[in-house]
């Protein structure tokens, strides 16, 4: 009875055996997989001392997974507002390079004191024009730069939108297969494991909260509290535009019909991907775009001209226009920083005259300041130099001084751009950083480790040994009673 | 089977990963730096520090821009000051030949070439260009100011001269007959018509084509001047009167009387203008003397502004290469650490 017995005991431990190997194999196997977890075969002691596996667990932490993904939307929306300012920031260039409106406008200003001196003679004045033109360039390329930005963190959005409804269907089909499997008992820490993966994802794209519930089933919110997922996945839609040029307004991202980005409401989502992508399109790239597009006004207005021989007396764009318009504009005009541009009658690639930059008249005879027609009037080339360093008053919405020379206002974008940027970078890594360790510590919480798996495995050879001489033990015990008993 | 003091195989390596990726980020970085002398990325090293930069660049852009066309100016006045310097001696010696004449030791005619090379020299000088700029023309420096009085045809300055000569004593001042002109009549023609023909505004507009608006310039950041002296200057205006009086008005066949009252009138004239001259030249001394301590000032602002963006921008050599070998070391110990981590698997103690 007992050496029977031993030997179903230790034929219990076998097959125990061979299903941890079996565990131990798997784990192995993700021992590179940064989503499975660790799984454990549990065992139980029958009554009569033997063995069998009740079930296999895995180690999650529900806690540091909430802090993984809280830290990685929060890092996310940050990083897609990094990036974007870089991508802003190579419309300034570094501040040696020549590159940005301030530094350009300032070569302006170098080019009109160069022909202050030799006002007689029209190739520098043509520099002037030249001057002009690489100025109004930079901020026509600038404007591009912007709507690029915008149109990028649009279609950024949309792909951001996709990813969102895509991830909440596998997590439909993974979430039924966790309910069923808690209910019939079957081993479902792969699913979970998949599970878990599906949300770190998810929170790449959104913030988002979980609610786990008795039979395994998890609802999905956002961090603003409107719900992605509970039983059924909800649409998420967005329609992106065909092109945001600079007054245009791009659409809301709607999640069960509840706004969630894109325009003012109390369930906007305050991180991941897409609240980064909406502040750049909404906010952060309009502010600038305002700002050039005042500096652009700014311009036209210092080199306005004005014909007092009228009553009253009539103002004109002069050497900068508004896409040709010979208005002056007196308010925040959108996307005018796209559209401003050298006169042609001044520009003697077009046909122009550049000796009007000294004599006035750009915007049309009764325009001339110089009327007596001297080779070296120099008057009203230094009245635009007075002009560009004179105070004007800037829309406050652009968030830089209201009131200032261009020059200044120029250079203050620069600064509000940078100074943004600089936030923005450390903000980024500090974050960055937190969503690393909170990845670390998840990992190194619930993975794999490739030594202890060994360990086990030495061990559970050792056990299975040990099994096998006890049965032959028994099996010899057994022969040698057969043959004493037979002879 | 879970240790308290358990680790997961991946974090050990990933955590190596990320401080390699991150070590290799900030060597670029130091290496640019060393290179060029300046914050790797000077918008994100400053913020909104930057706009100060910037504006620093932009004042210096501008006063040197100053500069450049104050040296310009300089050469200008320069060129100016050598014409009047001539311009003075020919008229010192205009003057002594008239005094001698006044002692009769010279001959009418010496004074005669005497007051055409002076005119000649008047009108060369003022008619000086430099880089296509007339330097005496004023805002009209495209324009010759003065035209040539012993020209064919005549200046319109000359036509009118003979024209009230004519007015006044029926006849043109070339015809012999002038001997007959009295000193009383010539000395009120004198005062009378042949001032008119050099009032002001006839000077302005028959005379000389110059513009009355001296050119003027930006020197300092604030200070636009004027730095031009224009042949309207009544200084020029008195030397001519002085040079057509012995040339202009028949001379050579005037009664002796009535050349002694013309020869005394342009003594006077003379005179005055040799002392005018020199406050005209001193006057543009002045403006040179302005411009050079504009530009000295401009040297010093410059330096200073050179210094200050070097302090906002430019990094410590001394700090960066000690951390960029700091910086290669832990580089070098995280390798280690891969490649070691690489051997400490229990899969190399299994013995089989």
């Amino acid at each position: 009875m007992t050496l029977t017995q031993s030997t179903n005991n230790a034929s219990s431990s076998l097959s125990t055996i061979s299903q941890q190997i079996s565990v131990v194999s798997q784990n192995i196997a993700r021992v590179n997989n940064s989503d499975a977890t660790r799984k454990v075969a549990n065992l139980v002691s029958g009554p009569s001392g033997g063995v069998s596996i009740s079930g296999i667990s895995r180690t999650a932490n529900k806690l540091l997974l909430d802090t993984y993904l809280d830290a990685n939307a929060s890092s996310q929306s940050q990083t897609a507002i990094n990036s974007a300012l870089n991508q802003l920031q190579n419309t300034v260039g570094d501040t040696d390079s020549n590159t940005s409106p301030a530094a350009l406008i300032s070569q302006l200003n170098t080019a009109l004191q160069n022909y202050s001196s030799t006002p007689q003679n029209s190739a520098v004045g043509a520099t002037v024009v030249t001057a002009a033109q690489e100025l109004a360039d930079s901020l026509n390329s600038a404007t591009q730069a912007v709507t690029d930005v915008r149109n990028q963190a649009d279609s950024d959005i949309a792909t951001s939108v996709a990813n969102i409804n895509d991830l909440l269907s596998q997590f439909q089909t993974l979430n039924q297969q966790v309910v069923q499997g808690t209910g019939s008992g079957a081993d479902i820490t792969d699913v979970l494991d998949a599970r878990d993966a599906v949300l770190k994802q998810l929170s790449t794209e959104v913030g988002i909260q979980t609610v786990s519930r008795s039979n395994g089933d998890m609802a999905i919110y956002t961090d603003s509290g409107v719900t992605l997922f509970d039983k059924t996945p909800r649409k998420v839609t967005f329609q992106q535009s065909a092109n945001l040029a600079a007054n245009a307004v791009g659409s809301p991202v709607y999640a069960d019909g509840v706004p969630i980005a894109g325009t003012q409401h109390s369930m906007s989502v305050s991180s991941g991907k897409l609240a980064g992508l909406v502040e750049v399109r909404d906010s952060i790239a309009p502010t600038y775009q305002s700002q050039l597009d005042e500096t652009a006004r700014g311009l036209i207005s210092a080199f306005a001209e004005t014909n007092s021989s009228t009553t009253p007396a009539t103002t004109a764009a002069g050497l900068f226009t508004d896409g040709g318009s010979s208005s002056v504009p007196t308010t925040l005009t959108r996307g005018l920083a796209g559209l401003i541009k050298v006169n042609p009658s001044v520009d003697p690639t077009q046909g122009g005259n550049a000796e009007l930059v000294r004599d006035g008249g750009i915007a049309g005879p009764g325009y001339t300041y110089n009327t007596g027609g001297g080779a070296s009037y120099t008057d009203r080339i230094q009245q635009l130099i007075t002009n560009l360093g004179k105070s004007q008053t800037f829309d406050p919405s652009a968030q830089i001084q209201q009131t200032g020379s261009v020059t200044d206002y120029a250079k203050s974008s620069v600064s509000w751009l940078e100074a943004l940027r600089q936030s923005s970078s450390n903000e980024a890594e500090s974050r960055q950083t937190t969503a690393d360790r909170a990845a670390q510590t998840l990992s190194q919480d619930t993975g794999v480790n490739l030594d202890e798996e060994m360990t086990n495995l030495l061990s559970l050879e050792r056990t299975y040994q040990a099994s096998s001489r006890l049965i032959s033990t028994v099996d010899d015990m057994l022969t040698s009673l057969l043959q004493a008993a037979g002879s | 089977m879970i240790s308290s003091s358990f680790i997961s195989s991946s974090s050990l390596t990933d955590e190596t990963l990320r401080s390699i990726a991150n070590l290799q980020k900030q060597l670029v970085d130091s290496q640019k730096e060393i290179a060029t002398g300046r914050y790797a990325d000077v918008g994100v090293t400053l913020g909104a520090t930057t706009g100060v930069s910037v504006s620093m660049r932009q004042d210096m852009d501008q006063i040197q821009a100053i500069q450049t066309s104050n040296n310009i100016v300089l050469n200008r006045l320069t060129a100016s000051q050598s014409s009047l310097d001539t311009l003075s001696k020919s008229a010192s010696d205009f003057l002594s030949s008239l005094i001698s004449a006044q002692t009769a030791s010279t001959s009418q005619d010496t004074l005669i070439q005497a007051s055409k090379a002076g005119m000649q020299t008047l009108q060369d000088q003022l008619n000086s260009s430099l880089d296509g700029q007339y330097l005496f023309a004023g805002t009209n420096s495209d324009v010759q100011p003065m035209d040539d009085f012993f020209g064919t045809p005549p200046s319109q300055g000359a036509t009118d001269l003979r024209n009230a000569f004519k007015a006044k004593f029926g006849i043109y001042p070339d015809d012999p007959a002038v001997a007959n002109i009295s000193p009383d009549d010539m000395t009120s023609f004198l005062d009378n018509e042949f001032a008119n023909v050099f009032s002001d505004s006839n000077w302005t507009s028959d005379w000389t084509h110059a513009s009355t608006k001296p050119v003027s310039n930006r020197i300092s950041r604030s200070a636009v001047i004027n730095t031009s002296v224009t042949a309207t200057n009544g200084t020029f205006r008195d030397l001519t009167e002085a040079y057509a009086m012995i040339s202009g008005l028949g001379f050579a066949n005037l009664n002796s009387g009535t050349q002694q009252a013309i020869i005394s009138k342009a003594r006077d004239l003379t005179a005055n203008v040799t002392g005018s001259l020199t406050q005209v030249q001193s006057g543009l001394g002045v403006t040179q003397q302005r411009i050079s301590d504009s530009n000295d000032q401009i040297d010093s602002q410059v330096n200073f502004l050179t210094k200050s963006i070097d302090n906002l921008e430019q990094i410590d050599p001394a700090a960066v290469t000690t951390q960029l070998s700091q910086i290669s070391t832990a580089l070098q110990a995280a390798y280690q650490l891969t490649s070691q981590l690489n051997n400490l698997s229990i899969l190399n103690y299994l013995g089989n």
